[in-house]
C-alpha cells in the first residue's frame, strides 16, 4: 500500500489559487487533509479515476481518526451488506476518496467562477446551500436518529 | 580634504553683499563665524542649501517666509529694474576648485494700491558649476545642464543627507528618525560603491539566466514558459519591493502630518472635544474591525466545516447506522473470525485448530452455514470500530449547526451595526469640522479638517497597498521557489551543453562572490560607523560610567545602551543627543570616503558645563583632518570656549546687522 494519498497535479493549481493572494475561505491556513476532505465530499456522487501526472499530497501517517472516519464513510456509506467486509479497508476507502476528489476540485473551481471570483458572494451562496442541505437532508436524518 | 574656500552672497536675504573666506591659517582647520542672536546665522546655512539644492530646509514657516531677495535692494531700485540674487560656494578638492553658483532674477514692481515696491521672480533659480585646476584659471569647465550640476552636487554634498553636512544644532529632533536613517543608508551605499556591487551582481545573474535559457532546447515551449514566468516574477517582486521602499518613507510622513493636524485640532479649544471624541471612535473602530475580521475567519471555518459535513452526512449516517445495527445484532465484534473459517474450508486437509479433530464433510457444511451468518471478519470489525467514534463526533457536530449558525449571524449583525454607527458618528464629526467657521483667523479648522481627511484617505490607500504588496511578494517568492525547482529539474533532463554550463557556473559563482563581498562591505561599513560613532561620543560627554555601547541596526537606526543593556536612546539629555548626532555625522563622513567639510549652526547652544569643553576640544581635534565651520552666537562663544579656540582656530569672523537691520556686514577678520 502506498504511504500517501495522491491527487492529480492539475488540482494543485486550483489549490494554489485558492491559497494565494485571495486566500478563498482561508485556504492558506488550513491543512491539506481538510482541503482534501472538502473536495472529496463534493465529488461523492461522481468518482473519477485519478489521472496522471499524480502528486503525493498527504502522508497516511498524518491522517487523524476523525478525518479517516469521514473519508471511510464515502465508500462504506454506499456499500451493500455483502460488500462491507471488503470495503472496511483503509486502502480501499482512501482510493475511493481520491476518485471523489477528482470531480470535487472541479466543483470547487466552478463554484468560485459562478461567483465571479468574489469571495463574499461565494460565502453567501455557500451559506444558502448549507441551509438547504440542512433542511432537506440533515435535519430529517438527525430527527430519525433521535 | 574637501574645503570650503569662500562663500559669496549677493542680495540673499540679509546677506546683501558679503564674502566670507575660510583660509587655513593654523594646524586646525576650524573656522568660527560669530553673530548676535537674530542676525542671520541660520540664514547663512539656508543660503548654502539654497545654492546647492534650491531649498532652505531650516526655514521655520515656508508659507509665511519672505522671498529670498534682500528687501533694501528692492527698495533702492525703480519700478521695472531688476535685482539679481546669488549665492556662490567655492570649494577646493585636491588639485581643483569648484564653484557652485545659484542665481535668480527679481524684477521690481509697484503695488497699485499702496505704491510700495515689491519683487517678482522673473525666472526659476539656475545653478552653474565651474571647475578649474588650482594652478591656473585656464581650462575651466562650465557645467550648466541640470543633469551635470545635479551629478556634481550629489558627488560632493548628497542632498539625501544634507543635514549631515550642514548641521543645525537647534534642530535635532528628526536626526534619529526612520526617514533620515533610510536616507543615510541609501546615501552611504551609493558613496561606498555597495550599489555598484549590487548592480554587478544583478547583471551577472541576468547573464546566467540567459545562458540557462540557451542551454535548453529552443523549441521546448514549456521551458521557455517557465523561464519567462521566472523573469516576470522576479521583475514583479523587484517592483513591489521598490514600491514598498517608497511607501516605507511615505507612510510615516503621512502619519506624522496627520498627527500634527490632530494636535492642532486638539490644541484649539472650540473643537477639542470633537477631536478627542473622534480619536476615541477611531480606536473603537479599529478594535471592532479587528474583531470583525476574527469573526469572518470563524465564519469561513463554519462554512468549510458544515459544507463538507452536510454533503457527507447521508454516507456518515448510513455507515454509523450500519455499525450500530451490527453491534446490536452481535455481528460486531464477530463471534468467530470469518477469514479463519474460509481458510479452514479451503485447507480442510489440516485438523481443526480448536479440537484437533478431522474436518469431515459435515464440518465443512456447518462451516459454510456459519459463513453465511457472519458478515464481517475480525479485520473489518476492527476497522469499523476504529472509525465509529469519528462518525459519532461528526453527527454531534451536525447537531450543533443551528446554535452555531445563530450565534454567528448574531455576531455578524452586531459588528455590522456597531461599525456602521461608529462610522456614522465619525462622518458627522468630520462634516462638522470641515464646515466649521469662526472669527479666528489663525486656526482655519475646516482647512485643517479637509487636509486631514485627504491625508487619512491617502494613508489608508497606501497602507492597504503596502500590505497587499507584502502578500504578493510572499506569494510570488513561494511560486518562484517552486518554479526554480522545476527549472532545475528540466535542466537536468535536457541535453546539456558543457560549454554553456561552464559559463553559467562562472557567472553564478561571480554573482555569489559579488553578493558575499557586498554583504561583507555592508557589515564592515556598519561596524565602522558604530565604532567611530561610539569613540567620538565617549570623548564628547562627561559621563564615563553610564553608557555601555551603541548599536546601529540594518536600517541604520541607532540605539544607545547603558551598563544594564537597556536602550537609552529615547532618554538622552539634549547635550547627549547633540553629542550623539555629532558623532554619527562625523562617522558617516569618515565612512563615505569623502572628507567633506562640516558646517554647524549653534554647535554648543544646548550644551553646558564640562560637556561644552569636551565637545569644543573634540571638534578642535577633528579639525586637524577635516574643515569645520561653526556659527556661534556671542553668548554661545563663552569664556571656556574662547580659552580653547582663540589661539588655535584658523579664522574667526564677526558679522552683524547694519543700523537699519537690512543687511549683514563683517566686523572683523
Amino acid at each position: 500500500m502506498a504511504d500517501r494519498i495522491f491527487i492529480n497535479k492539475k488540482h494543485r493549481e486550483t489549490i494554489d489559487f485558492w491559497s494565494g493572494e485571495k486566500n478563498i475561505l482561508d485556504f492558506k491556513s488550513i491543512e491539506n487533509i481538510e482541503k482534501f476532505t472538502l473536495a472529496a465530499s463534493l465529488g461523492i456522487e461522481n468518482p473519477l479515476p485519478v489521472s496522471k501526472p499524480r502528486d503525493g499530497y498527504i502522508r497516511l501517517s498524518s491522517i487523524q481518526t476523525y478525518n479517516k472516519a469521514l473519508l471511510s464513510s464515502i465508500l462504506l456509506g454506499k456499500a451493500q451488506n455483502d460488500e462491507i467486509d471488503k470495503c472496511a479497508d483503509e486502502e480501499k476507502c482512501l482510493e475511493e476518496a481520491e476518485k471523489c476528489v477528482e470531480s470535487g476540485f472541479q466543483i470547487l473551481k466552478d463554484k468560485l467562477n459562478e461567483a465571479r471570483g468574489d469571495e463574499e458572494l461565494l460565502c453567501k451562496r455557500l451559506m444558502a446551500e448549507i441551509e438547504l442541505l440542512y433542511e432537506t437532508k440533515v435535519k430529517p436524518g438527525l430527527e430519525v436518529s433521535e | 580634504m574637501i574645503k570650503i574656500e569662500k562663500i559669496e552672497f549677493k542680495n540673499f536675504r540679509q546677506y546683501k553683499d558679503i564674502c566670507l573666506t575660510f583660509a587655513k591659517n593654523s594646524d586646525y582647520n576650524l573656522h568660527i563665524v560669530r553673530a548676535k542672536n537674530g542676525t542671520g546665522k541660520t540664514t547663512f546655512l539656508n543660503g548654502i542649501l539654497w545654492c546647492l539644492y534650491d531649498e532652505e530646509y531650516y526655514i521655520s514657516n515656508k508659507l509665511k517666509a519672505l522671498k529670498v531677495v534682500n528687501e533694501s535692494a528692492i527698495q533702492e531700485k525703480n519700478e521695472g529694474d531688476i535685482v539679481e540674487v546669488s549665492v556662490k560656494l567655492t570649494i577646493s578638492d585636491e588639485d581643483k576648485f569648484l564653484s557652485f553658483e545659484r542665481k535668480q532674477i527679481f524684477s521690481v514692481t509697484l503695488d497699485p494700491l499702496t505704491s510700495i515696491k515689491k519683487s517678482v521672480a522673473t525666472c526659476e533659480p539656475t545653478l552653474k558649476v565651474l571647475e578649474s585646476p588650482k594652478t591656473a584659471f585656464v581650462n575651466t569647465k562650465v557645467y550648466e545642464s541640470e543633469e551635470e550640476t545635479q551629478r556634481l552636487v550629489k558627488q560632493y554634498f548628497d542632498k539625501e543627507i544634507y543635514s549631515y553636512y550642514f548641521f543645525d544644532g537647534e534642530n535635532l529632533k528628526n536626526y534619529f528618525d526612520k526617514e533620515n536613517a533610510g536616507k543615510v543608508k541609501s546615501s552611504i551605499y551609493s558613496l561606498s560603491q555597495v550599489n555598484l556591487l549590487s548592480n554587478a551582481s544583478k547583471r551577472t545573474e541576468v547573464l546566467a539566466n540567459d545562458k540557462r535559457r540557451e542551454m535548453t532546447e529552443k523549441n521546448d515551449r514549456q521551458d521557455v514558459v517557465i523561464y519567462d514566468e521566472i523573469d516576470k516574477l522576479k521583475d514583479e517582486i523587484e517592483k513591489l519591493r521598490m514600491d514598498n521602499d517608497q511607501l516605507d518613507i511615505a507612510i510615516p510622513i503621512l502619519q506624522k502630518r496627520i498627527d500634527e493636524l490632530n494636535d492642532q485640532l486638539i490644541g484649539y479649544k472650540p473643537v477639542r472635544d470633537n477631536q478627542i471624541r473622534r480619536e476615541e471612535l477611531d480606536k473603537k473602530l479599529k478594535q471592532l474591525e479587528k474583531e470583525q475580521a476574527e469573526m469572518m475567519a470563524k465564519k469561513k471555518e463554519f462554512i468549510r466545516t458544515y459544507y463538507m459535513l452536510f454533503h457527507l452526512f447521508p454516507r456518515i449516517k448510513a455507515t454509523l447506522d450500519m455499525i450500530k445495527y451490527k453491534e446490536d445484532h452481535g455481528e460486531l465484534p464477530p463471534r468467530i473470525d470469518k477469514k479463519q473459517i474460509e481458510e479452514l474450508i479451503h485447507n480442510h486437509d489440516a485438523n481443526c485448530p480448536m479440537c484437533d479433530g478431522e474436518i469431515n464433510d459435515h464440518a465443512i457444511i456447518h462451516m459454510k452455514q456459519l459463513l453465511e451468518e457472519l458478515d464481517v471478519s475480525s479485520q473489518a470489525s476492527n476497522y469499523l470500530s476504529s472509525i465509529k467514534g469519528g462518525l459519532e463526533l461528526a453527527i454531534l457536530k451536525c447537531r450543533q449547526y443551528e446554535d452555531e449558525k445563530k450565534s454567528l449571524l448574531e455576531k455578524e449583525k452586531y459588528y455590522q451595526q456597531e461599525i456602521e454607527e461608529t462610522e456614522k458618528e465619525l462622518n458627522v464629526i468630520s462634516q462638522y469640522l470641515s464646515t466649521y467657521s469662526d472669527s479666528n483667523t489663525v486656526i482655519d479648522v475646516s482647512k485643517i479638517e479637509k487636509e486631514r481627511t485627504q491625508k487619512q484617505e491617502e494613508l489608508t490607500i497606501k497602507t492597504k497597498r503596502q500590505g497587499a504588496n507584502e502578500l504578493s511578494i510572499k506569494n510570488s517568492e513561494e511560486r518562484l521557489e517552486i518554479l526554480d525547482k522545476e527549472a532545475k529539474e528540466m535542466e537536468k533532463k535536457a541535453n546539456k551543453n558543457k560549454a554553456l554550463q561552464k559559463q553559467m557556473k562562472v557567472l553564478n559563482d561571480l554573482t555569489s562572490c559579488f553578493n558575499q563581498v557586498k554583504k561583507q562591505l555592508m557589515d564592515k561599513i556598519k561596524v565602522e560607523i558604530e565604532e567611530n560613532t561610539w569613540n567620538t561620543f565617549k570623548n564628547m560627554i562627561w559621563k564615563k560610567e553610564t553608557f555601555n555601547n551603541l548599536k546601529i541596526d540594518e536600517d541604520y537606526q541607532m540605539s544607545v545602551y547603558n551598563n544594564n543593556l537597556n536602550d537609552m536612546t529615547g532618554s538622552l539629555s539634549a547635550t547627549e543627543s547633540m553629542a550623539l548626532a555629532y558623532s554619527f555625522t562625523l562617522a558617516i563622513h569618515e565612512t563615505s570616503g569623502k572628507n567633506c567639510p562640516l558646517v554647524v549652526d549653534s554647535p554648543l547652544g544646548r550644551v553646558s558645563d564640562d560637556n561644552r569643553k569636551n565637545m569644543a576640544n573634540e571638534l578642535l581635534k577633528i579639525s586637524q583632518k577635516k574643515q569645520i565651520i561653526l556659527l556661534f552666537t556671542s553668548d554661545e562663544y563663552s569664556k571656556e570656549v574662547a580659552e580653547i579656540y582663540d589661539s588655535t582656530i584658523a579664522t574667526i569672523q564677526d558679522v552683524s546687522l547694519t543700523d537699519d537691520e537690512q543687511e549683514i556686514r563683517k566686523i572683523g577678520v
